[in-house]
């Protein structure tokens, strides 16, 4: 892909999306638990009267957690025409916004290890790491 | 269009004024109006005018055709076609003007109309909704068959012009001059319009009615042919080249006022054209006409649409972001309490100015909410139509009956209502109404009755929608279930008829014999119920065979804010909606009559002489907390679910507060436990808990241990447990109801008639691979017994038996969970324990073990024998359950033995102290003082020490046999056993009679 991503860290890897797809970054979230819900579901949110609902992308990505999440920063995407709920996810550590181009990305290699490698869009080899594009519409599609 | 036109009409006048061309002026329109939000106003508008032709025409078609009808029918075809012509909308036009002309004849003749004329209207109806609906494609939309149609309809029979209309205007004649003819023609050359104005002025209005400078004003727009000005009258003759209702705003007079005349003209009367008044001051002067009786139809219609007049037209964006912000202020209010709570005391006066606001925003949040509301009449006002359409294409005469039009629900209830309704409605013309001859057969009226009622009822709106047909075959709808494998057959000879009943809103049933255009395909009924229940309603069915059926829908009148109390679990906020919440009650510990009490594990508690189970919050949510601290207040919120009453045991109970209930996310819809997020006071998510799905859950935690082939719909409310019994219904060929114990039953299976074999006088199954013996109880029974006629029968197979026998009834009827007192006096026979009577109907409670010695005398005669005591030894039977202890004690006293009767190990140890027993037999689990606790109470009471004890229990485990047998139990017998039973209990006696020897 071209473009700008917004990268974050989660368990140690750096992350990234498309910026576009971004609505807006918050720090130390207060959100409600849904007991009963899938893992991956980390519970809700109120946003400004608006209910987001917030993964836990780790989980879903099956990364593997070390330890137990600190900070409570999350990502909240866009609402797009067709989505009836608006969603969001932690992330351990905001990034960057970075510039991508074409050459720098990278064919997904074979094997990511336990990571599910359906929600990876795209490796981009940065100078000193590598760079995970998510996909996000297989991610909140599913 | 009354609102377009008059927009239009001003920025035309003004430019008239200004002395613009016409041509000119159509070019500013153009460019100062936005065509395409006009169009829009236009095409609703025009939906509202075919919506009153639709109802005049269908009024007309029952007989209630009268003039005013018709003239309204003919003004909103009139409007269709004033407003067409001025967005060039030709096809529109034509086919409105078709309908305005045989309109007009029709009135004139002042007849009824046939059928043939209103077919042909109602038809041309449609093509003009079809053309508003795509109004940009309606110059394609082909017309010429509906044109064809209103021509014949207008030449097929002749409406002359009556004579003398009863009601039609009595205008005063005009002198006119002699060559009018010619005027108009040169009048029509230069592109204008000749008009007679007419006007009479009422004297106590007179002052204001016309104003003085009318004339001067005439001229200003065209040319007076002729006028005639009296003292309270007005008769005017001028050419101009506007519309008549340009013309009527732009003199400030009513349009009825104004009667165009063309050339070809005989009289001006027939040309009558009359249009909406525009709710100018001349409403009132019409209205007082009326009372005069000079012009009834104007007078009604100004009194009838007056009403309308005072309603607006706001966008539904804007209505709905007001209800937003409704919703956000109660929010805010919630939020602003409960941070300037703890001030109250410090700021003099806070508390009222809280309390004045927290009014204000109660009402103001009414009033919205009350915007939202619409009248029923929205959805039904379509029907009349659809059961007429209906009933011409099945051939069958359905009359609609409508009642409770104006009762008011939500917007978004109202449009969510519209094709579940639409749905029920066809299926009763459909497959609820017989066929004419059917209907013949079975004299009732050729005219079927569909009636659709409406009522409030506490805070919810109910709709019923009956019919008087045939009513729900529910032999066929069992068939269909499991030719469809939606049901087994053992699952279904379990079903009550209220079950099968409800197997209509299953994904993919249709009865109906065959599918039909009209419904039957098999989708329909469970669309319609899970539509109802998206809105939070439910649908409930009730059908009498061969007097019809009936739907009954619950809805919400409104959905958005709900009252509701917050209560915590698991260190969360929940909200539980105030509907579902009976009451609450604080039990303190050491209460003796309200208190948490442990049936077979399961937490109950006893509220005025009902059994309520119990479950706590975070448990069913899949939390863990540790237990209910016993020892401390506990309060148990009494929650009401849909069909259940359960006590729910929550961490804490906060306030009530108003929510506003926001529907669950897309990514969680897989918690059925909530019926909805929403935002608490302090901003925090919290989840509307839905007690409907908590209920069911827990409950059948309760019931897993039951046998899963059956389905149980106990009794609603939980009698005391001690003596709640289950029984399962059944009949045999003759008419008497049946009853069995359910714990007796191991399953129940359907079976062909053609599958049974008689060998000998003995008739035998092939069930699962091995020989079953069948018994049928009518065989054995002083009851009637008639042939059967029915291919499926049902068999039931008992539990614990010797010989493995199948009892053949013809049909299940229910199972019931209930507290009956069994009479055993009344009906008395051997095979029957008595007779109880369970829903108001007399029930035989079969004895099963008695039916089965019944049928094979020779198998338990040598038992029998070897059982038989003639010595007067007694046994002390410590049993809770009733059904248990009757069994037991029957078997016991059949075996020569004297029976006392203990309820709990209590009971047990104050009869041992006053009577001689000889040897005990107890059950195990038992409120109050267990088994265990009372045979160590036995065994340490010098009196009783060797006394032989045995245990009866229904739970055959090795380890709980060796518990017993620690804490004291000589022998550990299966309940229900019989043969076992009695041995064991002669040995013991022997075994004692032993010892003191």
């Amino acid at each position: 892909m071209k473009g700008r991503v917004l990268t974050f860290y989660l368990c140690g890897v750096l992350c990234g999306i498309d910026v576009s797809r971004a609505k807006e970054m918050n720090r130390n979230v207060e959100y409600t638990v849904v007991p009963g819900a899938a893992n991956k579901i980390a519970g809700l949110m109120n946003l400004r009267g608006q209910i987001i609902t917030l993964f836990d992308l780790a989980t879903i990505l099956g990364f593997s957690r070390l330890e137990k999440r600190r900070e409570m920063n999350c990502v909240i995407l866009k609402a797009r025409p067709h989505d009836s709920d608006q969603a969001g996810f932690f992330v351990d550590k905001p990034g960057d916004v970075i510039e991508v181009t074409a050459d720098m990305c990278e064919a997904l290699p074979a094997s990511l290890g336990d990571i599910e490698s359906r929600f990876i869009r795209e490796v981009v080899k940065l100078e000193d790491s590598i760079l995970l594009v998510l996909d996000l519409d297989k991610i909140f599609g599913a | 269009m009354t609102l377009l036109t008059k927009r239009y009409t001003r920025r035309k006048m003004k430019d008239e004024t200004d002395g613009f061309t016409l041509v000119d002026m159509q070019g500013e329109v153009s460019c100062v109006l936005d065509y395409e939000a006009l169009l829009g106003e236009f095409v609703n508008e025009g939906l509202t005018h075919v919506q009153r032709i639709e109802k005049g025409l269908l009024d007309a078609e029952r007989g209630l055709q009268d003039t005013e009808q018709i003239n309204a029918v003919f003004r909103a075809a009139h409007s269709i076609k004033g407003t067409a012509g001025f967005f060039g909308l030709k096809k529109m036009v034509e086919l409105s003007h078709a309908m305005e002309a045989l309109l007009a004849k029709i009135r004139n003749s002042g007849k009824d109309m046939d059928s043939v004329t209103i077919d042909a209207l109602l038809s041309a109806t449609d093509k003009l909704k079809e053309m508003l609906e795509n109004v940009k494609d309606s110059e394609n939309t082909e017309v010429n068959a509906q044109l064809a149609r209103l021509t014949d309809a207008l030449h097929y029979k002749q409406y002359p012009p009556a004579a003398k209309k009863s009601s039609g205007s009595t205008r005063r004649d005009f002198n006119i001059p002699g060559n009018y003819k010619e005027i108009i023609r040169d009048a029509k050359k230069r592109g204008q319009q000749v008009y007679q104005l007419n006007l009479s002025l009422d004297k106590s209005s007179g002052q204001n009615a016309v104003s003085p400078d009318l004339v001067s004003k005439i001229k200003s727009i065209g040319n007076v042919v002729y006028c005639d000005e009296g003292c309270n009258e007005l008769a005017c003759l001028f050419t101009t080249v506007l519309e008549p209702d340009l013309v009527a705003l732009a003199l400030d007079v009513s349009e009825a006022d104004i009667q165009q005349i063309s050339d070809d003209a005989q009289k001006p009367e027939d040309f009558n054209v009359f249009k909406k008044s525009s709710g100018s001051r001349y409403s009132l002067e019409e209205t007082s006409w009326s009372a005069k009786g000079e012009n009834g139809v104007m007078a009604a219609y100004g009194g009838t649409e007056k009403k309308e007049d005072e309603r607006v037209r706001v966008d539904v964006a804007l209505l709905d972001s007001l209800v937003n912000l409704g919703s956000e202020i109660v929010l805010g209010r919630n939020q602003l309490f409960r941070r300037l709570e703890k001030y109250a005391a410090a700021i003099p006066e806070l508390t009222a100015s809280l309390q004045h606001i927290d009014r204000l925003t109660t009402e103001l949040q009414e009033k919205i909410m009350r915007t939202r509301m619409q009248p029923l009449a929205n959805v039904f006002d379509k029907l009349p139509r659809l059961v007429r359409d209906l009933g011409k294409s099945t051939g069958k005469n359905v009359q609609l009956l409508m009642e409770g039009k104006d009762i008011e629900l939500d917007k978004s209830i109202i449009e969510a209502l519209a094709d579940p309704l639409v749905h029920l409605i066809r299926n009763a013309v459909d497959h609820g109404v017989e066929t004419l001859e059917e209907r013949k057969n079975t004299e009732k009226s050729l005219t079927a009755i569909i009636s659709i009622k409406a009522h409030r009822e506490g805070g919810r709106a109910v709709i019923s929608v009956s019919d008087d047909g045939a009513g729900v075959n529910l032999e066929s709808v069992a068939r269909k279930a499991i030719q469809q494998n939606i049901l087994t057959p053992g699952q279904l000879a379990a079903m009550g008829d209220k079950e099968r009943l409800n197997l209509l809103f299953h994904p993919g049933f249709s009865t109906s014999k065959q599918i039909t255009d009209i419904s039957g395909r098999g989708v329909g009924l469970d669309i319609a119920k899970s539509n109802i229940e998206k809105i939070g309603g439910n649908i409930e069915v009730s059908s009498v065979w061969g007097k019809g059926t009936t739907f009954r829908l619950r809805l919400p009148l409104t959905l958005v804010v709900v009252p509701s109390l917050i209560v915590e679990a698991a260190n969360q906020q929940f909200v539980l909606p105030q509907v579902n919440l009976r009451e609450i009650v604080r039990i303190t510990p050491g209460d003796k009559i309200r208190k948490i009490e442990y049936i077979n594990g399961y937490r109950v508690l006893n509220l005025r002489g009902e059994l309520l189970p119990i479950i706590n919050l975070a448990e069913c949510l899949g939390k863990t907390t540790g237990n209910i601290v016993e020892c401390s207040i506990t309060r148990v919120l009494i929650v009401r679910s849909e069909d259940r009453v359960f006590g729910l045991t929550v961490d804490r109970i906060y306030d009530r507060e108003d929510v506003l209930v926001k529907p669950v996310p897309q990514y969680i819809k897989e918690c059925k436990a909530y019926s909805g997020v929403t935002i608490l006071g302090d901003g925090k998510v919290a989840m509307v808990l839905d007690p409907d799905s908590l209920a069911p859950a827990t409950m059948s935690m309760a019931t897993e241990r039951q046998d899963e082939n059956l389905t149980y719909i106990g009794q609603r409310t939980l009698g005391t447990m001690a003596e709640q019994q289950e029984f399962l219904l059944f009949k045999c060929s003759g008419p008497e109801n049946f009853g069995i114990n359910l714990p007796l039953v191991a399953r129940v299976d359907e079976i062909d008639a053609d599958q049974l074999q008689i060998i000998g006088d003995k008739e035998y199954v092939n069930y699962e691979g091995s020989i079953l013996r069948i018994l049928r109880p009518e065989d054995y029974l002083p009851v009637k017994k008639l042939a059967s006629r029915r291919s499926k029968l049902c068999l039931l197979i008992p539990k614990s038996v010797k010989y493995p026998v199948g009892i053949l009834v013809e049909r299940i009827q229910d199972t019931v969970q209930t507290a009956v007192d069994i009479n055993e006096e009344d009906i008395k026979a051997k095979g029957l324990w008595g007779s109880a009577v369970i829903h108001d109907k007399i029930v035989l409670i079969v004895n099963l073990y008695d039916l089965m010695e019944l049928a094979d005398p020779e198998r338990y005669v040598t038992e029998q024998e070897t059982g038989r005591h003639d010595c007067c030894q007694t046994v002390l039977l410590v049993e809770d359950t009733a059904f248990f202890a009757m069994v037991v004690r029957q078997y016991l006293e059949g075996a020569g033995y004297q029976v006392l009767m203990a309820g709990n190990g209590e009971e047990a140890l104050n009869l041992l102290g006053k009577c001689a027993v000889d040897v005990v037999v107890s059950d195990i689990s038992m409120p109050v003082m267990n088994g265990l606790e009372l045979v160590k109470a036995i065994r340490s009471n010098e009196n009783t020490v060797s006394l032989p004890v045995i245990a009866l229990t229904s739970l055959a485990s090795a380890r709980l046999e060796q518990e017993g047998l620690e804490a004291g139990f000589n022998y550990y017998e299966l309940k229900l056993d019989k043969t076992n039973l009695l041995k064991k209990v002669a040995l013991a006696l022997s075994e004692r009679e032993g010892r003191l020897a």
